[in-house]
C-alpha cells in the first residue's frame, strides 16, 4: 500500500513534465495561425512578450508543484505520528513573500510591456498605406482608398481577402456594420475588435511576402466559425501590378458583388 | 426529523383553508418539511442537490461541445452553428450561475451557522426564499431549450454566449436571449437575498467570544464573497434591464444607429463580471483553508495574512475589469493602467498559495479524499493563476484574447479551482450532515479519474489557443494543426464524465451503507465537529463560549509556548447521543410564503416574453406572498414585517 | 437569555445592531450601486443623442432649434414635495418612538400622500415629454431619462405601498411603541429614495453642460 501510494505521488510530476513537453512542441510549428511562429512585426513583439511571461511562469509552476508533491511525500502521516507543532505563521517571512513576488512580477511583466504596448497601440506612420476593414455577418470587406476603380471611380473593395505590400506599415481602420467582430491574423498581429459605431486604427507590417490566415475572433452569430481572413502580402512591385489589374477590373481577386470567390467560403 | 413550532393563529377563509389542506397532504408524504422548511441545513441540502443536477446538465452540454469539436469539420456530431451557439451559451451560463454559485451557497447554508455557533441564519425565511427563487430561475432558463421546434432541431435557448455581447444579443432573433436575461435577473434576486442574509448572520450572530479574528477562514471568505455579491449584482441587474429594454421596447442603450455604444454593455458586464469570478473562487479558497489544516493537523499558516489577502482581493477586484476588453480599442493608456492593476491582483492570490503550502509543511498529512481534492485545487489553481499572469502581459493578450488559451485559463481556475475545492468540501462535510463517511477508496478513484480527465481536457487548450484556435466556433478546418489537441480534450471530457458516475455511485451507496462517522471523524478544528452528526435541528444544545481561533481544537489540545500540543483530558466533543431533545429551544417556524413569493418571478418573466397579463398575475402572487410573509410571526409570536 | 435563532434584537447581536436594521443598511448600500449604474449611463450618454428632443435648448448642427423639455420650476416643486415627505417621515418616527400612535398615523399618511403627489407630478411630466416626442426609443436622452426616473418612480411607489401597509396595520393596532423599528426601517428606505432624487435632480436637471451638436 505504501509503495503504491508513494509512486502515485510522483504522478503529478510526470504529468507536469509531459505537459511541458506538449507546450514546447507548439513552438515553430508551421500551421496557418500559430502565434508562436510570427512573421509580422507586431506579432513578433507579441511573441517575445509572451515568452518573457511564459518562461518564469513555467519555472514557478514546476517549482511550486514540485514542492507541493515533495511536501506530501515528506510530511505524510505515518503510524504513531503525534500532533505536529502548531506553527501559526511567520510574519517577516510572509511580508517577504508578498513583497518580493510583487516586485518581481511588476519588473518582469509590468515594466517591459509598457513600451511595447505603446508601440503596438500607436497610430500608423504618416506614410502608412491605408485600408478600411469592415466586418459584417459573415464576411470581411476591405476598402482601398488609394486604389480607384476605372469602371466607376470608386475605391476598390475585396472580400475576405486583403492584399498588402510588404515592408511597409499598413494603417488598418477597423469597424463593423452590424455586430461586434474581431479582426486577427495571428502570424501578422494580434486581434482587434470591430465594433459598430467605432473606428479602431492599428498598424501592421510584414517583410516576407506570402499568404497568411486569420479568422473572426468574436462570436458574431451562426457562421462565426466561417468568417475567414486571407492576407496576401506582395513585394511592392507585385503589389503595384495587382493594384493596377484590380483597378482595371481584371478578375484576379474579388470585387464588390462577388462575395463567394477567393476564400470567402464559410466553415466546412 | 421532528419539527417543533408554535401554533399559528388560525386564519379563516377559502384560500387559507386550501393551503392548510395542501399542507396536510404534503406532510403525509414528508414533502412538507422540505417545501416549508426554513432550516439552513435542509436549505443547504436542497441547494447542493440542485446545483449538482445542473452540474450534470452543464456537463452534458460540455460533452456535446466536445463531441462536436472532436474532429475537424464537425464530422462527429454534425451540429450547425445555431445549435452549437445555443448549447455553448447554456453551458457557460449553467456552470457559472447554476452550479458554482449555488454550490457555494449550499456550503454557506450548511456551514455558516455551525461554524459560528449559531442556531440558524439571521433571516431563515429569506434563506428559503433565495433557494426557491434560484430553483425557479434555473428551471425558467432551461425551459428555453424547448421553446423552439425541438423535433426540427431548433433549440430555443439563448445563443449569444454566456456574456451576451451587444449588439449581437440585443438583435438576437427569437426569445432565447430574453430567457437568458430574465432568468439571470431572477437568479440575481436569489443571490442578493443570500448575500444580505449571510452578512447579517456573520456580523450579528457569532457565538459569544468569537471576535472577527477568531472566525474560521471559511466564514471570512463567505463574508467577503457576500459583500461582493451585494455590490456586483446590482450592476449586472442594470445591464440586464438595459438589454431587456433595448430588445423589448426599442430602447437605445446599445444601439449605434442612435449613438449608443455597444461597449457600454461590456463595461457594465465586466464591472460585475470580474468581482463575479472572485465570488466564484473565494468560497473555494475558504473550503480549502479549512481542509488543509485539518488534514495536516496544523493551523492555517498566517491566518491574518490570508484574511487580509481575501479582503484585498475583494477591493482590488473592482479595478481590473478592462482586462477582459483589451482588444476593444479603449486606448493604450487604459490598457496599460488595467494591465498593471491586473498584474497586482495576482499578488494576494499567489500569497495564499504560499500560505497553504506552509500549512502543509511540517504537518502530519493524511491523504484522504478531502485532502486529495484540496491538493487538486492547490495545484490546478496555481496553473490557472499563472496562465492568468501571462494574460496580464497585455501585448501578448492581443493574441490570446478570444482563443482557447483563455478557455484553458478559466477552466483551470474554475474547474481545477472551484469545482475541485467544492468536491473537497463535499467529502469533508458529508459525514457531518449524514452521520456516514463517503467511501475513501472510491473517493480516491473519483479523484484520480477526474484529475487525469481534467488535465487531459484542458491542458491541450493552451496549445490550440496559442496555435490560434478561436473560441466559440462550431467547427474548424483540418489544416490548422488543432486536430490532435481537440481529440485529447474530448477524450479527457469523457474521463471526467466517468469520474462523475463513480462519485454518484459513492454518494448513493455511502448514504445507505456508509461507515458511521461519529461527531468528529477528522479530528477537526472548528465548532461544527463538536456537535452530533447529523446535527439536531437546533444545532447547539448550548451556544458555545469561544476563547480562541480553532476553538474546538483548543478544547481538545493545548499548546505550550513553542506550539507543541498537549492533549486535554476528557474531550469536549459530545460524542454521546444527545439526551437533550431540544425542549425549550424555539426554532423559527416553517413557512410556505417564501415559496409562494418565489413562484411569482418565473411567472412575471414568462409574462414579459409572452403575455403581459401574466406579469399582472405574477405581481399579485408576489404581493400576496410578501404581505403574508410580513404579517406572519417569525417565531414566538413576534410581529412586524420581515 | 433567549435561545431563539432569529431574535435579532440589539442586545443579543454581536454588533449591537438589530438584524433588520443591518439588513436595511446593506440593502440601501446595494441600491447605491443600482442607481449609480443608471445615473452613470445617463451621464455617459448626455449630449450624445443624435436627434431631439433634448433636455435643454439646443441648436443642432443643421441649424434647427430644439426647445428644451425640462421645466425646472415645475420639477423643483415636485422635488420640494418629496423633501417635505421626508420631514413628515421623521415626524412619524418621532411620534411612535414617544408612544404616540395617533400622531404616527397622521404623519405616516401624510408621507404617503406627499409621495403620491410626487408620483403624480412625475406622471404629468412624463406625459408632457412624451407629447413632445420623447420616448424610450426616440433617442439616447429618452432611453436613459425614462429608465432612470422610471426606476426611481417605481421605488417611490413601492415605498408608498409600504407606508400605506404600515398605516393599515397601525389601524389594526399592530404597531405600538415596541414595534417602532418597523417605522424606522421604512423611514430609512424612504429617506434613501429621497436622497436619490436629490442626486438625480441636481445632476440631470440642474447641471446642464454646454451642448455642442
Amino acid at each position: 500500500m505504501m509503495r503504491r501510494r508513494s509512486l502515485a505521488r510522483f504522478l503529478p510530476l510526470f504529468v507536469l513534465l509531459a505537459l511541458l513537453a506538449m507546450v514546447l512542441s507548439g513552438c515553430d510549428v508551421d500551421t496557418p495561425q500559430n502565434t508562436l511562429n510570427p512573421e509580422g512585426d507586431v506579432a513578433k513583439k507579441q511573441r517575445d512578450m509572451f515568452y518573457l511571461a511564459m518562461w518564469p511562469a513555467l519555472g514557478i509552476m514546476i517549482l511550486v508543484e514540485g514542492a507541493i508533491v515533495a511536501f506530501l511525500i515528506r510530511f505524510r502521516r505515518r503510524k504513531g505520528d503525534g500532533v505536529p507543532k502548531q506553527t501559526h505563521g511567520n510574519t517577516p517571512l510572509e511580508i517577504v513573500w508578498t513583497i518580493l513576488p510583487a516586485i518581481f512580477i511588476v519588473a518582469v511583466v509590468g515594466i517591459p510591456m509598457l513600451p511595447v504596448l505603446f508601440d503596438i497601440g500607436r497610430a500608423p506612420k504618416d506614410t502608412a498605406y491605408p485600408i478600411i476593414v469592415e466586418g459584417q455577418q459573415f464576411t470581411w470587406v476591405f476598402n482601398y482608398p488609394e486604389i480607384i476603380k476605372k469602371a466607376d471611380g470608386k475605391a476598390l473593395s475585396t472580400f475576405d481577402e486583403i492584399h498588402i505590400p510588404t515592408k511597409k506599415e499598413i494603417g488598418l481602420t477597423i469597424t463593423s456594420i452590424d455586430v461586434i467582430h474581431s479582426f486577427g491574423i495571428p502570424r501578422i498581429a494580434g486581434t482587434r475588435d470591430a465594433v459598430p459605431g467605432q473606428e479602431e486604427l492599428m498598424w501592421i507590417k510584414v517583410d516576407k511576402p506570402g499568404t497568411y490566415h486569420g479568422q473572426c475572433r468574436e462570436l458574431c452569430g451562426i457562421d462565426h466559425a466561417g468568417m475567414l481572413i486571407t492576407l496576401i502580402a506582395h513585394d511592392q512591385e507585385d503589389f503595384d501590378k495587382w493594384a493596377k489589374e484590380a483597378a482595371a477590373g481584371v478578375k484576379r481577386s474579388t470585387d464588390s458583388g462577388d462575395a463567394a470567390v477567393s476564400g470567402g467560403e464559410g466553415g466546412e | 426529523m421532528a419539527t417543533t413550532w408554535e401554533p399559528r393563529e388560525q386564519r379563516s377563509g377559502g384560500l387559507a383553508g386550501a393551503l392548510r389542506h395542501m399542507r396536510v397532504v404534503a406532510e403525509q408524504y414528508n414533502i412538507w418539511s422540505w417545501i416549508a422548511t426554513v432550516d439552513h441545513k435542509k436549505i443547504g441540502v436542497m441547494y447542493g442537490v440542485t446545483a449538482f443536477i445542473f452540474f450534470l446538465i452543464g456537463g452534458l452540454e460540455a460533452l456535446l461541445i466536445r463531441l462536436q469539436l472532436a474532429v475537424p469539420n464537425g464530422a462527429a456530431l454534425g451540429l450547425d452553428g445555431d445549435q452549437y451557439n445555443r448549447i455553448m451559451t447554456m453551458h457557460g451560463t449553467t456552470m457559472v450561475f447554476m452550479v458554482v454559485m449555488p454550490m457555494s451557497a449550499a456550503f454557506f447554508n450548511l456551514m455558516v451557522p455551525l461554524m459560528i455557533g449559531a442556531r440558524d441564519v439571521a433571516f431563515p425565511r429569506l434563506n428559503a426564499f433565495s433557494y426557491w427563487v434560484f430553483l425557479g430561475g434555473s428551471i425558467f432558463m432551461n425551459v428555453s431549450f424547448f421553446t423552439g421546434d425541438i423535433f426540427a432541431g431548433e433549440l430555443g435557448a439563448p445563443d449569444s454566449g454566456w456574456f451576451s455581447y451587444a449588439p449581437l444579443s440585443s438583435r438576437s432573433e427569437g426569445h432565447g436571449v430574453d430567457f437568458w436575461l430574465l432568468g439571470l435577473q431572477i437568479l440575481g434576486v436569489a443571490s442578493l437575498a443570500s448575500g444580505f442574509n449571510f452578512i447579517v448572520t456573520i456580523l450579528n450572530m457569532r457565538a459569544p467570544g468569537m471576535t472577527l479574528f477568531k472566525m474560521p477562514l471559511f466564514i471570512w471568505m463567505t463574508l467577503v464573497t457576500s459583500f461582493l455579491i451585494i455590490f456586483a449584482m446590482p450592476v449586472i441587474a442594470v445591464a440586464l434591464f438595459e438589454l431587456m429594454f433595448d430588445r423589448l421596447f426599442d430602447a437605445n442603450f446599445f444601439n449605434p444607429d442612435k449613438g449608443g455604444a455597444p461597449l457600454l454593455w461590456q463595461h457594465m458586464f465586466w464591472l460585475f463580471g470580474h468581482p463575479e469570478v472572485y465570488i466564484l473562487i473565494l468560497p473555494a479558497m475558504g473550503i480549502v483553508s479549512e481542509v488543509l489544516p485539518t488534514f495536516s493537523r496544523k493551523p492555517l499558516f498566517g491566518y491574518p495574512f490570508v484574511v487580509f489577502s481575501g479582503i484585498a482581493i475583494g477591493f482590488m477586484s473592482w479595478g481590473v475589469w478592462v482586462h477582459h476588453m483589451y482588444t476593444t480599442g479603449l486606448g493604450t493608456v487604459a490598457n496599460s493602467a488595467f494591465g498593471i492593476s491586473t498584474i497586482l491582483i495576482g499578488v494576494p492570490t499567489g500569497v495564499k498559495v504560499f500560505n497553504w503550502m506552509a500549512t502543509l509543511w511540517g504537518g502530519s498529512i493524511s491523504l484522504k479524499a478531502p485532502l486529495m481534492f484540496a491538493i487538486g485545487f492547490l495545484t490546478m489553481f496555481t496553473i490557472g493563476g499563472l496562465s492568468g499572469v501571462t494574460h496580464s502581459m497585455v501585448p501578448s493578450d492581443f493574441q490570446q484574447q478570444d482563443t482557447y488559451y483563455v478557455v484553458a485559463h478559466f477552466h483551470y481556475v474554475l474547474f481545477g479551482g472551484s469545482i475541485f475545492a467544492l468536491f473537497s468540501g463535499i467529502y469533508y462535510w458529508f459525514p457531518k450532515f449524514t452521520g456516514k463517511l463517503l467511501n475513501d477508496t472510491v473517493g480516491q478513484v473519483h479523484f484520480w479519474l477526474m484529475f487525469l480527465g481534467f488535465n487531459l481536457t484542458f491542458f491541450p487548450m493552451h496549445m490550440s489557443g496559442l496555435l490560434g484556435m478561436p473560441r466559440r466556433i462550431y467547427t474548424y478546418s483540418d489544416n490548422q494543426g488543432w486536430d490532435v489537441w481537440n481529440m485529447m480534450s474530448t477524450t479527457g471530457a469523457f474521463l471526467i464524465a466517468i469520474s462523475m458516475l463513480v462519485f454518484i455511485a459513492n454518494f448513493i451507496i455511502s448514504l445507505r451503507r456508509g461507515e458511521k462517522s461519529g461527531n468528529d471523524p477528522w479530528d477537526g478544528r472548528t465548532l461544527e465537529w463538536s456537535i452530533p452528526s447529523p446535527p439536531p435541528h437546533y444545532n447547539f444544545k448550548e451556544i458555545p463560549q469561544v476563547h480562541a481561533l480553532d476553538e474546538f481544537w483548543h478544547q481538545k489540545y493545548q499548546e505550550d509556548a513553542e506550539g507543541v500540543p498537549i492533549p486535554v483530558v476528557a474531550g469536549a466533543s459530545a460524542d454521546e447521543e444527545d439526551e437533550h431533545d431540544g425542549h425549550g429551544i424555539h426554532m423559527p417556524s416553517p413557512s410556505y410564503f417564501p415559496l409562494i413569493a418565489a413562484l411569482a418571478f418565473p411567472i412575471i418573466a414568462t409574462g414579459m416574453i409572452y403575455d403581459y397579463a401574466l406579469v399582472g398575475v405574477g405581481a399579485v402572487i408576489l404581493f400576496f406572498g410578501i404581505y403574508g410573509w410580513a404579517i406572519e410571526p417569525a417565531t414566538e409570536g413576534e410581529e412586524g414585517h420581515s | 437569555m433567549s435561545a431563539t435563532a432569529a431574535a435579532g434584537h440589539s442586545l443579543e447581536t454581536s454588533t449591537g445592531l438589530d438584524n433588520r436594521k443591518l439588513l436595511m443598511w446593506l440593502f440601501l448600500g446595494s441600491e447605491c450601486l443600482f442607481f449609480g449604474s443608471l445615473i452613470a449611463a445617463y451621464l455617459l450618454y448626455r449630449d450624445k443623442s443624435v436627434s431631439g428632443p433634448f433636455p435643454s435648448d439646443t441648436t443642432t448642427a443643421d441649424g434647427v432649434f430644439h426647445p428644451g423639455l425640462f421645466d425646472i420650476p415645475f420639477t423643483s416643486v415636485s422635488a420640494f414635495v418629496l423633501l417635505m415627505s421626508s420631514v413628515s417621515m421623521v415626524l412619524a418616527l418621532a411620534a411612535i418612538q414617544r408612544g404616540n400612535v395617533r400622531g404616527m398615523r397622521i404623519w405616516l399618511f401624510t408621507t404617503a400622500m406627499l409621495g403620491l403627489l410626487f408620483i403624480s407630478g412625475q406622471a404629468f411630466e412624463f406625459t408632457e415629454f412624451n407629447h413632445e416626442g420623447l420616448s424610450l426609443s426616440s433617442n439616447l436622452f429618452g432611453t436613459t431619462f425614462f429608465v432612470l426616473t422610471g426606476f426611481h418612480g417605481a421605488h417611490v411607489t413601492i415605498g408608498v405601498l409600504i407606508l400605506l401597509s404600515l398605516f393599515v396595520w397601525s389601524l389594526q393596532g399592530k404597531i405600538g411603541q415596541a414595534q417602532s423599528l418597523n417605522i424606522e426601517l421604512a423611514g430609512l428606505y424612504w429617506h434613501f429614495v429621497d436622497i436619490v432624487w436629490i442626486v438625480i435632480f441636481t445632476v440631470i436637471y440642474l447641471i446642464q453642460p454646454e451642448l455642442k451638436l
